[in-house]
């Protein structure tokens, strides 16, 4: 069985479970957004769960202020800026490493 | 008496001499009753050390948070305990998954279904997915299209560990092989308990790091998540699975000794008797392995390290 989402242009089949073209790893909330009547088959929640999600908000959000307070802990004399901007660069570089190769330690995944 | 009962009470199967050419020289039907037989004696027990231990190890962890955040606790000394913890978390909930505590219809039931859901809360992975991929594994083990586990395997312990790591990246199909499972048996509208899980681990993980909290949330949660993730998978996936070329009833596990022992692998060296009778409670597959040994060798299952031993 073959279905057509009608909020996005992508192709679902039922029987294989998979969606085409799909390469990310976030198809888990991608599939259960657009296969559940329940829920709404918006584009909008799909985008704020992809978004929320994503390596980038996950770098900015929790990588960065961890990485401030270990900055401070151990006291680092910082030139400029505070902890929590250098500690934002790097969640945020980390972040953006993630959502472009796809891993958070440069090694891609085969 | 049935056939199995009357094979167990024949002194020619108590016999350890005796046992393995007495077994030979039963048919096939007899050998199944006596397998049967000897599985039974270990089914149909509450296992309530696995009901207190999900909520005992449950209370530990939720606990270590107001401990260390108002500061009677040093996080040092807590870490290794919410590893513990959430490593602990698991188990009891397979124990519900197979519903071992309580089969439905039973006045125990909704306990078998709480201490499904609430055991796995330091996991941060919901009990209906898990359960429903479970089973999967079970009905598919070692099949490289349907068991959602099989992407664990690994030529030997190291290359584990780097699957482990890179199958968790972003790009990585840690999260794919359980949605595709849940899709094709029609079962995709319970990745909403996933999502949920996902939106309170990240809300709790940004909300503390955004108050000063950052080292407790990544100390307490988001470090021993991943550390658990990867012992668990280990023995509970890798280990007693390897090499996992063999698909059938008696080939699709095997049996090891453990170099850290049996409580330290989680009791997966027996994983041999879990995969012919899930409704045998934890605690007692060593027994029951022990008891089964010579019919598990004749059926050509992999004993491991076991085989020498009596």
């Amino acid at each position: 069985m073959r279905t057509r989402s009608r909020c996005a242009d992508t192709e679902y089949s039922s029987k294989k479970g998979l969606i085409k073209g799909q390469k990310s790893s976030y198809n888990l909330d991608q599939r259960f957004i657009f296969t559940n009547p329940y829920f709404g088959c918006t584009m909008q929640i799909f985008n704020f769960v992809k978004v929320l999600f994503s390596p980038i908000v996950f770098g900015l959000g929790f990588i960065g202020p961890l990485s401030a307070e270990i900055i401070a802990a151990l006291a680092v004399p910082l030139t400029i800026g505070t902890p929590l901007h250098w500690g934002l660069l790097i969640g945020g570089l980390l972040g953006l490493m993630a959502q472009v190769r796809g891993s958070w330690i440069w090694v891609k995944p085969s | 008496m049935d056939l199995g009962e009357a094979l167990m009470n024949n002194p020619a199967m108590t016999n350890p001499a005796m046992t393995k050419e007495a077994l030979k020289a039963l048919s096939p039907d007899a050998l199944d009753a006596l397998e049967r037989k000897i599985a039974g004696k270990y089914m149909h027990r509450i296992p309530w050390g696995a009901v207190a231990w999900a909520f005992s190890n449950l209370m530990v962890w939720l606990s270590l948070w107001p401990l260390v955040l108002f500061d009677y606790l040093p996080i040092w000394a807590a870490f290794p305990i919410a590893v513990l913890n959430v490593a602990l978390s698991y188990l009891p909930s397979h124990e519900a998954q197979h519903s071992i505590i309580a089969r439905e219809g039973h006045p125990l039931r909704w306990l078998n279904e709480l201490v499904g859901h609430v055991s796995v809360i330091p996991f941060a992975q919901p009990y209906r997915v898990l359960k429903n991929t479970h089973m999967e594994h079970h009905a598919h083990s070692n099949n490289p299209e349907l068991d959602p586990d099989y992407a664990v395997h690994a030529k030997d312990d190291w290359d584990f560990l780097k699957n482990s790591i890179l199958r968790r990246q972003p790009a990585g199909p840690a999260q794919k092989a359980y949605g595709d499972t849940m899709a094709r048996i029609g079962k995709s509208h319970m990745l909403i308990d996933a999502l949920l899980f996902n939106l309170v681990f990240i809300g709790v993980l940004f909300t503390m790091a955004w108050t000063g909290h950052a080292i407790e949330a990544a100390l307490l949660w988001w470090l021993p998540k991943h550390i658990a993730q990867t012992y668990i998978q280990y023995y509970l996936s890798w280990a007693p699975h390897h090499p996992g070329n063999r698909q059938e009833r008696y080939g699709q596990t095997r049996g090891f000794k453990s170099k850290v022992g049996n409580l330290l692998s989680m009791g997966m060296q027996y994983h041999i008797v879990h995969h012919l009778y899930p409704r045998i409670p934890l605690s007692s597959t060593p027994a029951a392995f022990h008891d089964l040994k010579p019919i598990l060798e004749i059926r050509g299952c992999d004993v491991g390290g076991w085989a020498e031993t009596t």
